[in-house]
Protein backbone atom coordinates (compact mmCIF):
# COMPACT_ATOMS: atom_id res chain seq x y z
CA UNK A 1 0.00 0.00 0.00
CA UNK A 2 1.57 3.28 -1.02
CA UNK A 3 1.34 6.59 0.74
CA UNK A 4 -1.36 7.98 -1.52
CA UNK A 5 -3.70 5.05 -0.93
CA UNK A 6 -3.10 5.27 2.80
CA UNK A 7 -3.93 8.94 2.90
CA UNK A 8 -7.02 8.39 0.73
CA UNK A 9 -8.27 5.66 3.05
CA UNK A 10 -7.62 7.89 6.03
CA UNK A 11 -9.38 10.76 4.31
CA UNK A 12 -12.44 8.60 3.54
CA UNK A 13 -12.65 7.41 7.13
CA UNK A 14 -12.28 10.92 8.50
CA UNK A 15 -14.91 12.22 6.08
CA UNK A 16 -17.39 9.52 7.11
CA UNK A 17 -16.76 10.16 10.82
CA UNK A 18 -17.03 13.89 10.23
CA UNK A 19 -20.41 13.49 8.51
CA UNK A 20 -21.67 11.29 11.34
CA UNK A 21 -20.55 13.78 14.03
CA UNK A 22 -21.78 16.81 12.11
CA UNK A 23 -25.18 15.21 11.59
CA UNK A 24 -25.28 14.32 15.26
CA UNK A 25 -24.51 17.93 16.13
CA UNK A 26 -27.28 19.16 13.80
CA UNK A 27 -29.64 16.59 15.27
CA UNK A 28 -29.11 17.97 18.79
CA UNK A 29 -28.69 21.69 18.24
CA UNK A 30 -30.60 22.71 15.12
CA UNK A 31 -34.19 22.20 14.16
CA UNK A 32 -34.36 20.94 10.60
CA UNK A 33 -38.05 20.07 10.72
CA UNK A 34 -39.23 23.68 10.94
CA UNK A 35 -41.77 24.37 8.20
CA UNK A 36 -41.40 27.70 6.42
CA UNK A 37 -43.74 27.87 3.45
CA UNK A 38 -42.44 31.28 2.34
CA UNK A 39 -39.15 29.66 1.44
CA UNK A 40 -40.41 26.55 -0.30
CA UNK A 41 -38.61 25.11 -3.35
CA UNK A 42 -35.79 27.68 -3.42
CA UNK A 43 -32.96 26.71 -5.71
CA UNK A 44 -29.41 26.33 -4.32
CA UNK A 45 -27.92 29.65 -3.20
CA UNK A 46 -25.43 31.01 -0.71
CA UNK A 47 -28.05 30.97 2.01
CA UNK A 48 -29.26 27.43 1.36
CA UNK A 49 -26.35 25.50 -0.04
CA UNK A 50 -28.59 22.82 -1.53
CA UNK A 51 -31.85 24.69 -1.84
CA UNK A 52 -35.03 24.07 0.11
CA UNK A 53 -37.73 21.45 -0.17
CA UNK A 54 -41.49 21.83 -0.64
CA UNK A 55 -41.95 22.80 3.01
CA UNK A 56 -39.14 25.35 3.01
CA UNK A 57 -36.66 23.23 4.97
CA UNK A 58 -32.96 23.52 4.21
CA UNK A 59 -31.97 20.44 2.24
CA UNK A 60 -28.26 20.53 2.98
CA UNK A 61 -28.70 20.34 6.75
CA UNK A 62 -31.33 17.65 6.34
CA UNK A 63 -29.05 15.64 4.07
CA UNK A 64 -26.23 15.77 6.60
CA UNK A 65 -28.54 14.85 9.46
CA UNK A 66 -30.17 12.10 7.44
CA UNK A 67 -26.85 10.68 6.29
CA UNK A 68 -25.58 10.69 9.83
CA UNK A 69 -28.59 8.69 10.93
CA UNK A 70 -28.36 6.38 7.93
CA UNK A 71 -24.63 5.80 8.42
CA UNK A 72 -25.06 5.21 12.13
CA UNK A 73 -27.79 2.64 11.44
CA UNK A 74 -25.69 0.95 8.79
CA UNK A 75 -22.52 0.83 10.87
CA UNK A 76 -24.40 -0.50 13.89
CA UNK A 77 -26.21 -3.12 11.84
CA UNK A 78 -22.94 -4.04 10.16
CA UNK A 79 -21.16 -4.46 13.51
CA UNK A 80 -23.92 -6.54 15.04
CA UNK A 81 -24.30 -8.64 11.91
CA UNK A 82 -20.56 -9.27 11.92
CA UNK A 83 -20.75 -10.60 15.48
CA UNK A 84 -23.84 -12.70 14.80
CA UNK A 85 -22.40 -13.93 11.51
CA UNK A 86 -19.07 -14.95 13.01
CA UNK A 87 -20.76 -16.76 15.91
CA UNK A 88 -23.26 -18.63 13.73
CA UNK A 89 -20.70 -19.28 11.03
CA UNK A 90 -18.25 -20.72 13.55
CA UNK A 91 -20.94 -22.99 14.97
CA UNK A 92 -21.94 -24.14 11.49
CA UNK A 93 -18.33 -24.67 10.48
CA UNK A 94 -17.38 -26.63 13.57
CA UNK A 95 -20.41 -28.90 13.35
CA UNK A 96 -20.48 -29.13 9.57
CA UNK A 97 -22.91 -31.67 8.14
CA UNK A 98 -24.76 -31.92 11.42
CA UNK A 99 -28.30 -30.70 11.98
CA UNK A 100 -27.29 -27.27 13.26
CA UNK A 101 -25.13 -26.66 10.20
CA UNK A 102 -28.00 -27.70 7.95
CA UNK A 103 -30.28 -25.19 9.66
CA UNK A 104 -27.79 -22.31 9.55
CA UNK A 105 -26.68 -22.89 5.98
CA UNK A 106 -30.32 -23.40 5.03
CA UNK A 107 -31.09 -19.95 6.37
CA UNK A 108 -28.17 -18.49 4.44
CA UNK A 109 -29.38 -20.22 1.28
CA UNK A 110 -32.85 -18.84 1.90
CA UNK A 111 -31.47 -15.31 2.04
CA UNK A 112 -29.39 -15.69 -1.11
CA UNK A 113 -31.66 -17.89 -3.21
CA UNK A 114 -34.77 -15.75 -2.97
CA UNK A 115 -35.28 -12.10 -3.87
CA UNK A 116 -34.89 -11.20 -0.24
CA UNK A 117 -35.72 -7.52 -0.57
CA UNK A 118 -39.34 -8.37 -1.35
CA UNK A 119 -39.44 -10.56 1.73
CA UNK A 120 -38.01 -7.72 3.83
CA UNK A 121 -40.50 -5.23 2.45
CA UNK A 122 -43.35 -7.62 3.20
CA UNK A 123 -41.98 -8.21 6.70
CA UNK A 124 -41.74 -4.49 7.38
CA UNK A 125 -45.23 -4.06 6.00
CA UNK A 126 -46.50 -6.58 8.51
CA UNK A 127 -44.60 -5.58 11.64
CA UNK A 128 -45.03 -1.91 10.76
CA UNK A 129 -42.51 0.71 9.66
CA UNK A 130 -40.14 2.39 12.09
CA UNK A 131 -36.53 2.67 13.09
CA UNK A 132 -36.32 -0.40 15.34
CA UNK A 133 -38.09 -2.60 12.83
CA UNK A 134 -35.82 -1.33 10.07
CA UNK A 135 -32.82 -2.30 12.20
CA UNK A 136 -34.27 -5.76 12.63
CA UNK A 137 -34.94 -6.33 8.95
CA UNK A 138 -31.52 -5.03 7.93
CA UNK A 139 -29.94 -7.39 10.43
CA UNK A 140 -31.92 -10.29 8.99
CA UNK A 141 -30.27 -9.60 5.64
CA UNK A 142 -26.79 -8.59 6.74
CA UNK A 143 -25.67 -11.49 8.92
CA UNK A 144 -25.65 -13.95 6.04
CA UNK A 145 -22.52 -12.74 4.25
CA UNK A 146 -20.09 -12.95 7.20
CA UNK A 147 -21.70 -16.19 8.38
CA UNK A 148 -21.23 -17.86 5.00
CA UNK A 149 -17.59 -16.87 4.80
CA UNK A 150 -16.85 -17.81 8.41
CA UNK A 151 -18.47 -21.19 7.91
CA UNK A 152 -16.27 -21.98 4.92
CA UNK A 153 -13.06 -20.84 6.61
CA UNK A 154 -13.79 -22.65 9.87
CA UNK A 155 -14.76 -25.91 8.18
CA UNK A 156 -11.52 -25.68 6.19
CA UNK A 157 -9.17 -24.99 9.09
CA UNK A 158 -10.76 -27.12 11.77
CA UNK A 159 -8.72 -30.14 10.70
CA UNK A 160 -5.55 -28.12 10.09
CA UNK A 161 -2.40 -29.06 11.93
CA UNK A 162 -2.19 -26.02 14.14
CA UNK A 163 -5.70 -26.66 15.44
CA UNK A 164 -4.81 -30.26 16.25
CA UNK A 165 -1.64 -29.02 17.89
CA UNK A 166 -3.55 -26.61 20.07
CA UNK A 167 -5.85 -29.46 21.02
CA UNK A 168 -2.85 -31.49 22.09
CA UNK A 169 -1.62 -28.58 24.20
CA UNK A 170 -4.75 -29.07 26.26
CA UNK A 171 -6.86 -26.15 25.07
CA UNK A 172 -10.49 -26.52 26.00
CA UNK A 173 -12.96 -26.21 23.09
CA UNK A 174 -13.94 -22.73 24.29
CA UNK A 175 -10.31 -21.58 24.43
CA UNK A 176 -9.65 -23.11 21.07
CA UNK A 177 -12.47 -21.17 19.47
CA UNK A 178 -11.48 -17.94 21.19
CA UNK A 179 -7.72 -18.04 20.75
CA UNK A 180 -7.11 -20.22 17.71
CA UNK A 181 -10.05 -20.18 15.33
CA UNK A 182 -11.57 -16.71 15.74
CA UNK A 183 -8.26 -14.86 15.13
CA UNK A 184 -7.87 -16.78 11.88
CA UNK A 185 -11.38 -15.91 10.79
CA UNK A 186 -11.70 -12.36 11.99
CA UNK A 187 -9.50 -10.40 9.62
CA UNK A 188 -10.69 -11.78 6.25
CA UNK A 189 -14.32 -11.74 7.33
CA UNK A 190 -14.06 -8.19 8.64
CA UNK A 191 -12.55 -6.91 5.43
CA UNK A 192 -14.78 -8.75 3.01
CA UNK A 193 -17.88 -7.86 4.98
CA UNK A 194 -16.92 -4.22 4.44
CA UNK A 195 -18.13 -4.88 0.91
CA UNK A 196 -21.59 -5.63 2.33
CA UNK A 197 -21.74 -2.26 4.08
CA UNK A 198 -22.74 -0.34 0.92
CA UNK A 199 -25.46 -2.91 0.36
CA UNK A 200 -26.75 -2.22 3.87
CA UNK A 201 -26.68 1.52 3.22
CA UNK A 202 -28.50 1.00 -0.07
CA UNK A 203 -31.09 -1.26 1.50
CA UNK A 204 -31.63 1.21 4.32
CA UNK A 205 -32.10 3.98 1.78
CA UNK A 206 -34.38 1.74 -0.27
CA UNK A 207 -36.56 0.92 2.70
CA UNK A 208 -36.87 4.55 3.72
CA UNK A 209 -37.47 5.43 0.05
CA UNK A 210 -40.75 3.60 0.40
CA UNK A 211 -41.49 5.14 3.79
CA UNK A 212 -40.72 1.96 5.69
CA UNK A 213 -37.64 3.20 7.56
CA UNK A 214 -37.18 6.28 9.68
CA UNK A 215 -40.50 8.05 10.05
CA UNK A 216 -40.99 11.69 9.07
CA UNK A 217 -40.43 14.47 10.04
CA UNK A 218 -36.99 13.07 10.93
CA UNK A 219 -34.89 13.31 7.73
CA UNK A 220 -33.62 10.22 5.95
CA UNK A 221 -31.90 10.10 2.60
CA UNK A 222 -34.26 7.60 1.01
CA UNK A 223 -37.37 9.49 2.03
CA UNK A 224 -35.89 12.77 0.77
CA UNK A 225 -35.21 11.19 -2.63
CA UNK A 226 -38.75 9.80 -2.75
CA UNK A 227 -40.20 13.21 -1.87
CA UNK A 228 -38.02 14.79 -4.53
CA UNK A 229 -39.36 12.43 -7.21
CA UNK A 230 -42.69 14.28 -7.05
CA UNK A 231 -40.96 17.60 -7.77
CA UNK A 232 -38.51 16.37 -10.39
CA UNK A 233 -39.64 18.76 -13.11
CA UNK A 234 -39.52 21.89 -10.92
CA UNK A 235 -36.87 21.19 -8.27
CA UNK A 236 -34.15 18.82 -9.44
CA UNK A 237 -31.99 19.47 -6.36
CA UNK A 238 -34.48 17.86 -3.99
CA UNK A 239 -33.70 14.33 -5.09
CA UNK A 240 -30.34 14.75 -6.82
CA UNK A 241 -28.34 16.05 -3.88
CA UNK A 242 -29.30 13.28 -1.44
CA UNK A 243 -28.53 10.63 -4.05
CA UNK A 244 -25.11 12.14 -4.79
CA UNK A 245 -24.29 11.97 -1.09
CA UNK A 246 -25.48 8.38 -1.00
CA UNK A 247 -23.29 7.53 -4.00
CA UNK A 248 -20.23 9.10 -2.40
CA UNK A 249 -20.66 7.12 0.85
CA UNK A 250 -20.90 3.88 -1.09
CA UNK A 251 -17.84 4.76 -3.15
CA UNK A 252 -15.84 5.72 -0.05
CA UNK A 253 -16.58 2.43 1.67
CA UNK A 254 -16.04 0.37 -1.48
CA UNK A 255 -12.68 2.06 -1.97
CA UNK A 256 -11.60 1.26 1.58
CA UNK A 257 -12.82 -2.34 1.20
CA UNK A 258 -11.03 -2.76 -2.12
CA UNK A 259 -7.71 -1.45 -0.88
CA UNK A 260 -7.84 -3.41 2.38
CA UNK A 261 -8.66 -6.59 0.45
CA UNK A 262 -5.57 -5.94 -1.62
CA UNK A 263 -3.51 -5.69 1.55
CA UNK A 264 -4.99 -8.93 2.85
CA UNK A 265 -3.95 -10.95 -0.17
CA UNK A 266 -0.57 -9.33 -0.69
CA UNK B 1 -32.03 -36.17 -23.09
CA UNK B 2 -31.92 -38.77 -20.34
CA UNK B 3 -29.02 -36.96 -18.73
CA UNK B 4 -30.97 -33.72 -18.79
CA UNK B 5 -33.89 -35.44 -17.11
CA UNK B 6 -31.64 -36.82 -14.38
CA UNK B 7 -30.14 -33.40 -13.87
CA UNK B 8 -33.58 -31.88 -13.58
CA UNK B 9 -34.54 -34.47 -10.97
CA UNK B 10 -31.37 -33.76 -9.03
CA UNK B 11 -31.90 -30.02 -9.06
CA UNK B 12 -35.57 -30.36 -8.19
CA UNK B 13 -34.80 -32.42 -5.10
CA UNK B 14 -32.26 -29.83 -4.03
CA UNK B 15 -34.69 -26.98 -4.54
CA UNK B 16 -37.75 -28.71 -3.19
CA UNK B 17 -36.58 -28.25 0.39
CA UNK B 18 -36.03 -24.58 -0.25
CA UNK B 19 -39.47 -24.20 -1.77
CA UNK B 20 -41.00 -26.01 1.21
CA UNK B 21 -39.13 -23.65 3.53
CA UNK B 22 -40.43 -20.66 1.60
CA UNK B 23 -44.00 -21.93 1.78
CA UNK B 24 -43.83 -22.60 5.53
CA UNK B 25 -42.04 -19.37 6.45
CA UNK B 26 -44.46 -17.32 4.39
CA UNK B 27 -47.38 -19.04 6.05
CA UNK B 28 -45.99 -18.41 9.53
CA UNK B 29 -45.26 -14.81 8.65
CA UNK B 30 -48.77 -14.04 7.51
CA UNK B 31 -50.88 -16.23 9.78
CA UNK B 32 -49.36 -15.50 13.16
CA UNK B 33 -49.92 -11.77 12.93
CA UNK B 34 -49.89 -9.80 16.15
CA UNK B 35 -52.65 -7.56 14.83
CA UNK B 36 -56.09 -8.55 13.68
CA UNK B 37 -56.37 -7.93 9.92
CA UNK B 38 -60.15 -7.64 10.16
CA UNK B 39 -59.86 -4.85 12.71
CA UNK B 40 -57.17 -3.10 10.65
CA UNK B 41 -59.29 -3.17 7.53
CA UNK B 42 -62.64 -2.23 9.05
CA UNK B 43 -61.24 0.47 11.33
CA UNK B 44 -61.87 1.17 15.00
CA UNK B 45 -65.43 2.44 14.68
CA UNK B 46 -67.00 -0.84 13.63
CA UNK B 47 -68.80 -2.98 16.18
CA UNK B 48 -67.38 -6.23 17.50
CA UNK B 49 -70.09 -8.29 15.76
CA UNK B 50 -69.27 -6.90 12.34
CA UNK B 51 -65.58 -7.69 12.87
CA UNK B 52 -66.54 -11.22 13.90
CA UNK B 53 -68.65 -11.64 10.78
CA UNK B 54 -65.83 -10.31 8.63
CA UNK B 55 -63.37 -12.69 10.25
CA UNK B 56 -65.72 -15.56 9.54
CA UNK B 57 -66.08 -14.46 5.95
CA UNK B 58 -62.30 -14.33 5.45
CA UNK B 59 -61.79 -17.60 7.31
CA UNK B 60 -59.62 -15.92 9.91
CA UNK B 61 -61.30 -17.59 12.89
CA UNK B 62 -60.29 -21.12 11.95
CA UNK B 63 -57.59 -22.87 14.00
CA UNK B 64 -54.10 -22.49 12.59
CA UNK B 65 -53.72 -26.11 11.48
CA UNK B 66 -56.92 -25.99 9.44
CA UNK B 67 -55.66 -22.76 7.89
CA UNK B 68 -52.37 -24.45 7.01
CA UNK B 69 -54.10 -27.40 5.35
CA UNK B 70 -56.33 -25.04 3.39
CA UNK B 71 -53.30 -22.99 2.39
CA UNK B 72 -51.42 -26.01 1.09
CA UNK B 73 -54.49 -27.27 -0.77
CA UNK B 74 -54.96 -23.86 -2.34
CA UNK B 75 -51.32 -23.74 -3.38
CA UNK B 76 -51.66 -26.98 -5.29
CA UNK B 77 -54.49 -25.51 -7.32
CA UNK B 78 -52.44 -22.30 -7.77
CA UNK B 79 -55.06 -20.41 -5.81
CA UNK B 80 -53.40 -17.76 -3.66
CA UNK B 81 -56.63 -16.60 -2.04
CA UNK B 82 -58.74 -13.52 -2.62
CA UNK B 83 -57.79 -9.94 -1.98
CA UNK B 84 -59.41 -8.35 1.09
CA UNK B 85 -60.26 -5.25 -0.90
CA UNK B 86 -60.99 -5.96 -4.52
CA UNK B 87 -62.33 -9.46 -3.72
CA UNK B 88 -60.73 -10.65 -6.93
CA UNK B 89 -58.37 -13.60 -7.19
CA UNK B 90 -54.84 -12.81 -6.00
CA UNK B 91 -53.38 -15.05 -8.70
CA UNK B 92 -54.88 -13.01 -11.51
CA UNK B 93 -53.87 -9.72 -9.86
CA UNK B 94 -50.28 -10.89 -9.50
CA UNK B 95 -50.15 -12.23 -13.03
CA UNK B 96 -51.43 -8.91 -14.37
CA UNK B 97 -48.80 -7.00 -12.41
CA UNK B 98 -46.10 -9.47 -13.38
CA UNK B 99 -46.96 -9.03 -17.04
CA UNK B 100 -45.89 -5.39 -16.96
CA UNK B 101 -42.89 -6.00 -14.69
CA UNK B 102 -41.54 -8.75 -16.90
CA UNK B 103 -42.01 -6.52 -19.93
CA UNK B 104 -39.47 -3.91 -18.93
CA UNK B 105 -37.33 -6.28 -16.88
CA UNK B 106 -37.15 -8.47 -19.98
CA UNK B 107 -36.26 -5.52 -22.21
CA UNK B 108 -33.60 -4.53 -19.69
CA UNK B 109 -32.17 -8.04 -19.73
CA UNK B 110 -32.05 -8.09 -23.52
CA UNK B 111 -30.47 -4.63 -23.59
CA UNK B 112 -27.79 -5.66 -21.13
CA UNK B 113 -27.01 -8.81 -23.10
CA UNK B 114 -26.71 -6.75 -26.28
CA UNK B 115 -24.53 -4.18 -24.52
CA UNK B 116 -22.16 -6.79 -23.13
CA UNK B 117 -21.70 -8.54 -26.47
CA UNK B 118 -21.28 -5.21 -28.21
CA UNK B 119 -18.70 -4.06 -25.66
CA UNK B 120 -16.64 -7.21 -26.00
CA UNK B 121 -16.73 -6.96 -29.78
CA UNK B 122 -15.63 -3.35 -29.60
CA UNK B 123 -12.77 -4.30 -27.31
CA UNK B 124 -11.84 -7.07 -29.72
CA UNK B 125 -11.67 -4.88 -32.79
CA UNK B 126 -10.07 -1.81 -31.20
CA UNK B 127 -7.61 -2.64 -28.48
CA UNK B 128 -6.32 -1.94 -25.00
CA UNK B 129 -7.41 1.67 -24.71
CA UNK B 130 -11.10 0.90 -25.25
CA UNK B 131 -10.72 -2.09 -22.98
CA UNK B 132 -9.39 0.11 -20.19
CA UNK B 133 -12.23 2.54 -20.76
CA UNK B 134 -14.87 -0.18 -20.53
CA UNK B 135 -13.18 -1.75 -17.54
CA UNK B 136 -13.06 1.47 -15.59
CA UNK B 137 -16.64 2.48 -16.41
CA UNK B 138 -17.98 -0.98 -15.62
CA UNK B 139 -15.86 -1.32 -12.50
CA UNK B 140 -17.00 2.03 -11.22
CA UNK B 141 -20.69 1.33 -11.76
CA UNK B 142 -20.55 -2.22 -10.44
CA UNK B 143 -18.95 -1.06 -7.20
CA UNK B 144 -22.11 0.86 -6.28
CA UNK B 145 -25.10 -1.17 -5.02
CA UNK B 146 -27.65 -1.91 -7.73
CA UNK B 147 -30.50 -0.18 -5.91
CA UNK B 148 -28.65 3.13 -5.83
CA UNK B 149 -27.48 2.83 -9.44
CA UNK B 150 -30.99 2.13 -10.64
CA UNK B 151 -32.37 5.00 -8.58
CA UNK B 152 -29.70 7.39 -9.83
CA UNK B 153 -30.11 6.57 -13.50
CA UNK B 154 -33.87 6.44 -13.19
CA UNK B 155 -33.88 9.99 -11.85
CA UNK B 156 -31.30 11.07 -14.42
CA UNK B 157 -33.29 9.77 -17.37
CA UNK B 158 -36.48 11.19 -15.91
CA UNK B 159 -34.84 14.58 -15.37
CA UNK B 160 -33.13 14.86 -18.72
CA UNK B 161 -36.30 13.74 -20.56
CA UNK B 162 -34.18 11.80 -22.99
CA UNK B 163 -37.04 10.04 -24.70
CA UNK B 164 -39.49 12.91 -24.91
CA UNK B 165 -39.55 12.80 -28.70
CA UNK B 166 -41.46 9.54 -28.61
CA UNK B 167 -45.12 10.48 -28.81
CA UNK B 168 -46.57 7.47 -27.09
CA UNK B 169 -46.28 8.13 -23.33
CA UNK B 170 -46.53 4.47 -22.34
CA UNK B 171 -43.82 3.51 -24.78
CA UNK B 172 -41.68 6.43 -23.59
CA UNK B 173 -42.04 5.32 -19.98
CA UNK B 174 -41.31 1.69 -20.74
CA UNK B 175 -38.19 2.53 -22.74
CA UNK B 176 -36.82 4.90 -20.10
CA UNK B 177 -37.60 2.43 -17.33
CA UNK B 178 -35.92 -0.46 -19.10
CA UNK B 179 -32.82 1.58 -19.89
CA UNK B 180 -32.48 2.77 -16.30
CA UNK B 181 -33.00 -0.79 -15.13
CA UNK B 182 -30.47 -2.22 -17.58
CA UNK B 183 -27.46 -0.13 -16.52
CA UNK B 184 -26.34 -2.26 -13.60
CA UNK B 185 -26.83 -5.67 -15.29
CA UNK B 186 -25.11 -4.37 -18.43
CA UNK B 187 -22.01 -3.43 -16.48
CA UNK B 188 -21.88 -6.72 -14.57
CA UNK B 189 -22.32 -8.82 -17.70
CA UNK B 190 -19.91 -6.73 -19.74
CA UNK B 191 -17.24 -6.82 -17.06
CA UNK B 192 -17.42 -10.59 -16.75
CA UNK B 193 -17.52 -11.18 -20.47
CA UNK B 194 -14.54 -8.90 -21.19
CA UNK B 195 -12.47 -10.48 -18.41
CA UNK B 196 -13.21 -14.01 -19.59
CA UNK B 197 -12.67 -13.03 -23.23
CA UNK B 198 -9.23 -11.63 -22.47
CA UNK B 199 -8.38 -14.80 -20.58
CA UNK B 200 -9.43 -17.10 -23.41
CA UNK B 201 -7.76 -14.91 -26.03
CA UNK B 202 -4.29 -16.02 -24.96
CA UNK B 203 -5.11 -19.73 -24.78
CA UNK B 204 -3.19 -22.08 -27.05
CA UNK B 205 -6.15 -23.25 -29.11
CA UNK B 206 -6.86 -19.64 -30.07
CA UNK B 207 -3.27 -19.21 -31.19
CA UNK B 208 -3.64 -22.46 -33.10
CA UNK B 209 -6.77 -21.16 -34.82
CA UNK B 210 -4.88 -18.01 -35.72
CA UNK B 211 -2.20 -20.18 -37.28
CA UNK B 212 -4.90 -22.00 -39.21
CA UNK B 213 -5.88 -18.69 -40.72
CA UNK B 214 -8.86 -17.61 -38.70
CA UNK B 215 -9.09 -13.84 -38.54
CA UNK B 216 -11.66 -11.14 -37.82
CA UNK B 217 -15.20 -12.27 -37.18
CA UNK B 218 -14.39 -15.97 -37.36
CA UNK B 219 -11.74 -15.71 -34.69
CA UNK B 220 -14.08 -13.62 -32.56
CA UNK B 221 -16.71 -16.34 -32.86
CA UNK B 222 -14.23 -18.97 -31.72
CA UNK B 223 -13.10 -16.98 -28.69
CA UNK B 224 -16.60 -15.86 -27.80
CA UNK B 225 -18.13 -19.32 -27.94
CA UNK B 226 -15.53 -20.44 -25.41
CA UNK B 227 -15.90 -17.53 -23.04
CA UNK B 228 -19.58 -16.97 -22.40
CA UNK B 229 -20.21 -19.70 -19.78
CA UNK B 230 -19.48 -17.57 -16.68
CA UNK B 231 -21.61 -14.93 -18.25
CA UNK B 232 -24.61 -17.26 -18.33
CA UNK B 233 -24.21 -18.24 -14.71
CA UNK B 234 -24.26 -14.57 -13.84
CA UNK B 235 -27.74 -14.17 -15.35
CA UNK B 236 -29.34 -15.56 -12.20
CA UNK B 237 -27.69 -12.89 -10.04
CA UNK B 238 -28.86 -10.32 -12.52
CA UNK B 239 -32.46 -11.45 -12.11
CA UNK B 240 -32.37 -10.62 -8.39
CA UNK B 241 -31.10 -7.11 -9.02
CA UNK B 242 -33.70 -6.66 -11.76
CA UNK B 243 -36.49 -7.57 -9.35
CA UNK B 244 -35.17 -5.18 -6.69
CA UNK B 245 -34.57 -2.43 -9.22
CA UNK B 246 -37.97 -2.76 -10.86
CA UNK B 247 -39.65 -1.87 -7.57
CA UNK B 248 -37.87 1.49 -7.55
CA UNK B 249 -38.29 2.10 -11.26
CA UNK B 250 -42.03 1.52 -11.03
CA UNK B 251 -42.20 4.19 -8.37
CA UNK B 252 -40.22 6.77 -10.35
CA UNK B 253 -41.94 6.28 -13.70
CA UNK B 254 -45.32 5.49 -12.13
CA UNK B 255 -45.67 2.22 -14.00
CA UNK B 256 -47.92 -0.66 -12.98
CA UNK B 257 -46.20 -3.79 -11.74
CA UNK B 258 -45.33 -6.06 -8.86
CA UNK B 259 -43.52 -3.37 -6.88
CA UNK B 260 -46.46 -1.02 -7.03
CA UNK B 261 -48.85 -3.81 -6.14
CA UNK B 262 -46.87 -4.77 -3.04
CA UNK B 263 -46.80 -1.18 -1.79
CA UNK B 264 -50.48 -0.60 -2.36
CA UNK B 265 -51.17 -3.83 -0.52
CA UNK B 266 -48.92 -2.86 2.39
CA UNK B 267 -50.69 0.47 2.78
CA UNK B 268 -54.09 -1.26 2.67
CA UNK B 269 -53.01 -4.22 4.87
CA UNK B 270 -54.08 -6.53 2.08
CA UNK B 271 -52.18 -9.53 3.41
CA UNK B 272 -53.22 -12.23 0.88
CA UNK B 273 -51.77 -10.13 -1.95
CA UNK B 274 -48.47 -9.52 -0.11
CA UNK B 275 -48.25 -13.21 0.73
CA UNK B 276 -48.95 -14.09 -2.88
CA UNK B 277 -46.23 -11.75 -4.15
CA UNK B 278 -43.65 -13.12 -1.71
CA UNK B 279 -44.48 -16.68 -2.73
CA UNK B 280 -44.63 -15.87 -6.43
CA UNK B 281 -41.33 -13.98 -6.61
CA UNK B 282 -39.42 -16.43 -4.40
CA UNK B 283 -40.57 -19.56 -6.18
CA UNK B 284 -40.36 -17.87 -9.57
CA UNK B 285 -36.80 -16.83 -8.86
CA UNK B 286 -35.85 -20.35 -7.84
CA UNK B 287 -37.37 -21.75 -11.03
CA UNK B 288 -35.52 -19.13 -13.08
CA UNK B 289 -32.27 -20.17 -11.39
CA UNK B 290 -33.07 -23.79 -12.11
CA UNK B 291 -33.53 -23.06 -15.81
CA UNK B 292 -30.28 -21.09 -15.92
CA UNK B 293 -28.46 -23.90 -14.14
CA UNK B 294 -29.81 -26.45 -16.61
CA UNK B 295 -28.81 -24.35 -19.60
CA UNK B 296 -25.38 -23.90 -18.07
CA UNK B 297 -24.95 -27.62 -17.51
CA UNK B 298 -26.16 -28.43 -20.98
CA UNK B 299 -23.70 -26.00 -22.54
CA UNK B 300 -20.87 -27.21 -20.35
CA UNK B 301 -21.41 -30.83 -21.32
CA UNK B 302 -21.83 -30.07 -25.03
CA UNK B 303 -18.60 -28.08 -24.86
CA UNK B 304 -16.79 -31.00 -23.25
CA UNK B 305 -18.08 -33.57 -25.71
CA UNK B 306 -16.95 -31.38 -28.59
Amino acid sequence: MNKRTKSLILFSLIALCFIILWGYYIDINLDTTNIDLNNSLKSPSLENAAGTDELGRDIFLRVIEGSSLSLRISFLVWGISLIIGIILGTIAGLYSEKLIDTIISGMITYIYATPFIIFLIALLGIIGPGLENAYLTLLLFAWAAPARQTRVIVSNIKNAKFVTASKSFGFSPKEMINFVIIPQVFKPVLISSLAVLPEIIALDAGLSFFGLGVQPPAPSLGKMIADGVNYLSTAWWMSTIPILFLLSYCLCIRYIALKLTGVLYE
Amino acid sequence: MKRLFLLLKDLLIKNLLLIAAIIIITFLLFHTLPEDPARLILGLNVSEDAVKLFRQELGLDKPILTKFVDYIQDLFTLNLGTSYYTRSSVTSEILNAFYSTQLYAGIALVLSIIYSIFSVYLVYITGPFIQKLFNSVNGFLVSIPSLIITLFFGLLIYNLKVFNEINDITLQQIISASIALSIYPSCVLSQILIAEFELIKNKQFVIASKVHGFVGKDLFRIIFSNSFLPWISQLSNIAASLIAGSIIIEYIFSLPGLGRLIFQSIIKHDYPVIQGIVLFTSIGYIIFNLVIEMIYNQLLVSRRTQ
